[in-house]
């Protein structure tokens, strides 16, 4: 691009067309001002894939090469084995922090999006220019909701496909020195290897954008995107296995006095606790009369299931329960949480124009 | 073009604070008609609500009542044919001048004229390869406008153009913004409180106190319509509309708004704009 300007042109080019330059239209117009903050997200989205990669490659074949080097069925762990394991840390480690990189991102784009892409515009003033221009209100806030939503959607997939990679490539190793992986309901495994964080920040975007027009401020909007996409998140974290309904174990249905300790690794056990004799299912295990019960059932032998549960009818409990979700309630999980976010994130949207819409001039006709 | 660049009728804005609950008219039964191809100087003191008018007339605001017609329409079907340039004169920080106009070129790709935005940029010598941000005060202007002109408007609404200019910078770029106008035939309407920058510019004015019109009118009728007299304190001036007088000794001095001939025993005057805007602003309130 040239760097000066031509003298002022003389009385007879002023007619002449001006320089025909590519109409970069408003595609352009959001790229360019939010550059820095497009820098960023690349370099955000190249540090979290570089880390899962070095999971996918190096990572596992590090494990791949401790295992066959060294002889893990031994009774007594050969003195080769903490090498092993420490393989198996560095390749967790690795995938953790990638993890780290799709979990923060929504938290972070959502202030981002609420402090740069509205609440600035509206504090300087500079929405008003951009208002004034030949393209509506309406055709602005579009630009501004949709390009960042397909560039932070875009990062977002990028990151979660190869987490998925680094994740199939060292199940098989790391399987064979943990004896198990991690799974499907912990945090990392749930968000990272589901749909879920895609509408997240697609919703992080949005609510941005809406709490950005709402507060008119820079930094009041940053800290309240920060919070409100921290608060979402975190509540997911805790009250996800709210949202499908549980499956039920019972202890005389198996012989089991603990059915949460049989429910393994692949179940996300919810809740447990007693049967009453009306047939009530109370929360809470572990009270006086199943220990007292447990420790009489102990046997030599084994233990004596019959016993234990005659010994609690006696006490008033009738049985033992446990809730829990199998693995089956993984795409549910998935579905509902995503449908969640989705719908805040099209509430926010709705709002935002809705907003916009009562700020400016309307059209004629639109009333 | 049309004959009206905008036409208000009974337009009111009011403004609400809910807590403490305070119910503020910025503008209230404001009914008048600017006509096109003119400057018009929309005058007024601080808080008169001129600012309301232009974002309104802008479409960047909606009148709680009654209606505003921009260039024949609504002020949001005019938006391409009108450009604003608000008091502070917003502006990206982080672009380069050129890149400012670049963006006015992506945001009105059917008018944009590169040539007038690169003239008015190259007329106040400044790096265009430097960021808004660096600008100073004038410069940041020239810019504003340079990006208000490239989109060769019909109507031009300038709210406090010259506010933060020097004397030489404000008579520089003041200049160019009438030849620009006269060159094209821009409706011009700007606020101002400095009524020196708007005598010998402009020729329609709209006076503004309190959220209501006050006086409106061709400059040349307004000023014509009132007189500066000068007679004894004890004769009377019936028929005519004092808008000002003051007392010294036993003369007195008034400026009024002509209802017939004035008595033989004033001595009358025609009243500079300064004057003539003065008394209205001083004007008690009824």
């Amino acid at each position: 691009m040239s760097v000066t300007l031509r003298p002022p042109a003389p009385a007879d080019l002023d007619d002449a067309p001006a320089p025909v330059r590519p109409p970069g239209g408003q595609a352009w117009a959001v790229l360019r001002l939010h550059r820095w903050a497009l820098w960023a997200w690349t370099a955000y989205v190249a540090l979290g894939a570089g880390l899962l990669l070095w999971a996918w490659g190096p990572a596992v074949n590090e494990m791949r090469s401790a295992v066959a080097a060294c002889d893990m069925t031994a009774r007594v762990a050969p003195p080769c084995a903490t090498s092993v394991y420490m393989t198996a840390n560095s390749y967790q480690d690795f995938l953790v922090w990638g993890f780290y990189a799709i979990f923060l991102a929504p938290i972070l784009i959502g202030g981002w999006a609420a402090a740069s892409l509205t609440g600035r515009e509206l504090e300087t003033g500079t929405a008003q220019l951009a208002w004034t221009q030949s393209v509506t209100p309406t055709r602005w806030l579009t630009t501004k909701l949709a390009l960042p939503a397909v560039i932070a959607a875009a990062g977002t997939t990028l990151l979660l496909a190869l987490y998925r990679l680094a994740h199939l490539e060292g199940a098989g190793p790391y399987r064979a020195i943990r004896g198990e992986t991690r799974s499907w309901w912990q945090e990392d495994v749930f968000t990272a290897t589901g749909v879920v964080m895609v509408p997240r920040v697609l919703c992080a975007v949005a609510v941005g954008v809406l709490l950005g027009l709402l507060l008119r401020r820079t930094l009041a909007s940053l800290g309240t995107g920060l919070a409100l996409m921290g608060a979402g998140t975190v509540a997911f974290v805790a009250g996800r296995h709210l949202l499908w309904p549980t499956e039920i174990t019972y202890g005389s249905r198996t012989g089991s006095p603990m059915p949460h300790a049989d429910l393994g690794h692949g179940n996300q056990h919810v809740a447990d606790g007693e049967v009453t004799a009306s047939g009530e299912l109370v929360e809470g295990n572990g009270g006086a009369a199943d220990w007292d019960c447990f420790d009489a059932a102990r046997r030599h032998s084994g233990f004596d299931a019959d016993g234990y549960f005659a010994c609690l009818r006696k006490e008033g409990v009738t049985d033992v329960w446990t809730t829990y979700h199998p693995k089956s309630h993984f795409w549910p999980l998935q579905l509902v949480e995503s449908g969640i976010w989705l719908a805040v994130a099209t509430l926010a949207v709705f709002l935002s124009y809705r907003l916009l819409r009562d700020r400016t001039a309307l059209r004629e006709g639109a009333a | 073009m049309t004959e009206t660049a905008i036409e208000a009728e009974a337009l009111g804005r009011r403004y609400t604070r809910l807590l403490p609950r305070r119910v503020n008219w910025a503008l209230r039964e404001c009914s008048f008609s600017l006509p096109a191809a003119r400057v018009c100087a929309v005058v007024g003191p601080n808080g008169a609500g001129k600012s309301t008018l232009l974002a309104l007339a802008a479409g960047l605001d909606r009148p709680t009542e009654g209606a505003i017609r921009v260039l024949g329409r609504s002020p949001a079907d005019a938006r391409e044919r009108v450009a604003y340039v608000a008091q502070h004169k917003p502006l990206y920080g982080q672009l380069t001048v050129l890149d400012t106009l670049r963006l006015g070129h992506a945001l009105n790709p059917a008018r944009w004229d590169q040539a007038t935005a690169e003239r008015i940029v190259a007329q106040g010598d400044l790096d265009v390869t430097a960021t808004v941000r660096s600008l100073s005060g004038g410069q940041r202007t020239r810019v504003a406008l340079a990006l208000a002109l490239g989109k060769r408007p019909e109507l031009l609404l300038l709210d406090e153009p010259m506010a933060d200019l020097d004397p030489l910078a404000r008579h520089q770029l003041m200049g160019e913004l009438m030849a620009e106008a006269a060159e094209h035939g821009t409706t011009v309407v700007m606020s101002s409180h400095v009524i020196a920058e708007l005598e010998g510019s402009c020729d329609h004015l709209l006076l503004i106190r309190r959220g209501r019109v006050r006086l409106q009118g061709e400059l040349e009728d307004v000023l014509a319509a009132h007189a500066l007299v000068t007679g004894p304190a004890d004769a009377s001036l019936e028929g005519h509309t004092v808008i000002e007088s003051r007392t010294t000794g036993r003369q007195v001095t008034a400026l009024v708004r002509r209802g017939g001939p004035l008595p033989a025993a004033h001595e009358a005057a025609a009243p500079t704009l300064e004057e003539l805007v003065l008394s209205y602003l001083r004007e008690p309130v009824a």
